[in-house]
């Protein structure tokens, strides 16, 4: 009997042995003390961003539908959780960030009704629309949410709280995007993206399974937001539904491969280090960096750096084009 | 038992009437054909029965039961599957998960295996041994067959099949038809198949419907149906004696 891959894009070795090794080893050093302030906040941000990523990637790179208003949704976690600190509501701390994710699907299963008749770029213009709109709100009712001025978000926790929840937060990201590409939903996602038509005809209620794929999206989008805004103990209306971080959110998981398990989180490492590095230079160096990465990217592996590796992109093909033509030229 | 009845089915877009009150049944078990010139309104009344346009006069019954206006994903899971004309693979899929989202998604199994039985509908079409290739990868005539194979996995009652012999050659066309037969028989499958090669349909339908200019022209055996006048000029055209 030949044996069968099934969903070729999520396999990866054991996943989650994989995955509790890193958590041990990176709870091995921080516990020895390996890890200073420094590396610490690195690896924070480097959670947050995989969250980022794998949630973008969920919805543009298995689900097919290209967003821009993914900040959007990490805003309103964000905001979640400043606004039950900043009325007062005692909410202990894994449940507020929790809400911040549910708020932020629930957000979404509510403009899911307009956005999701419409498809491809105009939907992701629209899902910049949304991001805007939740911004507008928020700077609308300075009564509610202290507008313009921001928020500061009650913080009593010592930093190994931080460290450690952006550890469980990010595993935990993995592992469900792991469990979502390789389940039923993740074949549905795929065939929606891959033919519409053909999805529809074959059983597939694309509609639901777009606005799932939507929720899902906006609630880890919103997970982020909410740790991220607990983390950095400060929200307001610009730094949480900050533009910048969009494009960033995209290089990830576009350089890494959006439609590869590990596509978003080694984008994600990407990313990490060229901030690091371009930081380094001057003063948005970074995006520099990035962006001529992404230019490298598209042109030789648009499937990404995974999707290259793992044979599914055409790189190979390009590369030995340029050598020819290479040789061509030289003989 | 009648499977499928289309009763007095009509489609506009905009000025143009694709279907002009059609009436089609299709015997439970049976094999039945609908041809026609291009432009007749054949693949507009597959759309029709599969939920794809609404149509804006007359009602399909499916199973007893009034499909009209049902969406397609319901349509699908109640037992009616069809192929298209231009495949449409999912292309960065496997063969073999392609088949899957069928055997998933399609009518319930009733508790049998559903990767058991996407291996099953492998084997059948002769498409085993890709199952691991990404269906972009796959050839025309192997397209063709993983067409057949991805709606047959959706396990219907009813398989619309639409022009899988165009472009095959004789002898490809000889093994199709002998495979139409085949599901026909063994999986005990109803099959309605539009074709412009006649010698598919001459071989395979019991009932013959012709279509012209959204128009029913003709119904009946095959052998009797292209004998008709109106037939015999819908296809080749008027007979210059006649006009003058």
């Amino acid at each position: 009997m030949p044996k069968f891959r099934s969903i070729p894009l999520g396999r990866f070795g054991n996943v989650y042995v994989l995955t509790i090794i890193c958590f041990a080893i990176l709870t091995a050093m921080f516990m020895v003390g390996l890890i200073g302030a420094y590396i610490s906040s690195l690896i924070i941000f480097l959670m947050v961003y995989i969250v980022l990523a794998i949630s973008w990637s969920i919805l543009s790179g298995y689900a097919g539908e290209f967003t821009f208003g993914h900040i959007g949704f990490f805003g309103v976690g964000g905001y979640t959780v400043a606004l039950l600190s900043f009325h007062n509501i005692d909410i202990v701390i894994p449940f507020n960030i929790l809400l911040g994710g549910c708020m932020a699907a629930l957000f979404a299963l509510i403009v899911a009704y307009p956005l999701l008749h419409i498809r491809g770029w105009y939907f992701a213009l629209g899902t910049w629309a949304v991001a805007e709109i939740a911004r507008t709100l928020i700077l609308g009712f300075p009564a509610v949410t202290n507008a313009g001025a921001g928020i500061f978000v009650e913080h009593p926790y010592p930093p190994a709280f931080d460290y450690f929840g952006a550890l469980i937060l990010g595993f935990s990201a993995i592992i469900v995007f792991y469990k979502i590409i390789n389940s039923r939903l993740g074949l549905a996602f795929v065939s929606v993206r891959d033919n519409y038509d053909a999805a529809r005809m074959m059983g597939i209620n694309t509609t639901l399974y777009r606005t799932i794929a939507f929720m899902i999206h906006a609630f880890l989008a919103g997970l982020a937001g909410g740790f991220f805004a607990q983390y950095k103990v400060f929200v307001d209306p610009y730094s949480a539904f900050e533009f910048s971080w969009i494009f960033k959110v995209i290089v990830m998981a576009v350089i890494g491969g959006a439609s590869t398990f590990a596509g978003p989180i080694v984008g994600a490492v990407l990313v990490l280090i060229f901030e690091e590095i371009g930081k380094t230079f001057f003063m948005r160096g970074s995006l520099l960096l990035m962006a001529i990465m992404l230019v490298v990217v598209f042109r030789f592996m648009p499937e990404g750096i995974v999707g290259a590796l793992s044979g599914r992109s055409s790189a190979p093909i390009f590369f030995k084009k340029i050598q020819r033509l290479l040789k061509r030229e030289s003989s | 038992m009648t499977i499928l009845r289309l009763n007095k089915i009509d489609k506009r877009f905009g000025g143009i009437k694709a279907l002009k009150s059609v009436d089609f049944e299709v015997e439970e078990a049976s094999i039945a054909g609908i041809v026609g010139p291009n432009g007749a309104g054949k693949t507009t009344l597959f759309n029709i029965v599969t939920g794809y346009y609404k149509p804006d006069g007359g009602y399909v019954i499916f199973d007893n039961k009034n499909i009209t206006g049902l969406k397609p994903h319901q349509i699908c899971k109640m037992g009616i599957a069809r192929t298209y004309q231009i495949v449409r693979p999912f292309k960065d899929m496997r063969v073999f998960d392609n088949i899957m989202v069928g055997a998933k998604f399609g009518r319930p199994l009733d508790k049998r295996n559903p990767e058991k039985w996407a291996r099953e509908v492998l084997e059948f079409t002769g498409l085993i041994n890709r199952a691991n290739e990404f269906a972009r990868n796959l050839t025309f005539t192997e397209l063709r067959r993983f067409e057949v194979a991805r709606a047959l996995a959706c396990n219907p009652k009813i398989l619309l099949l639409d022009e899988v012999l165009a472009g095959l050659n004789p002898a490809e066309v000889t093994v199709a038809c002998e495979m139409i037969k085949k599901i026909n028989k063994e999986f005990n499958i109803t099959i309605v198949i539009i074709e412009h090669v006649l010698k598919g349909v001459w071989a395979l339908a019991e009932k013959v419907m012709v279509l012209h200019h959204g128009e029913k022209i003709g119904e009946g055996k095959p052998e009797e149906v292209f004998k008709m006048k109106q037939v015999e000029e819908a296809y080749l055209g008027t007979r210059w004696e006649a006009v003058a």
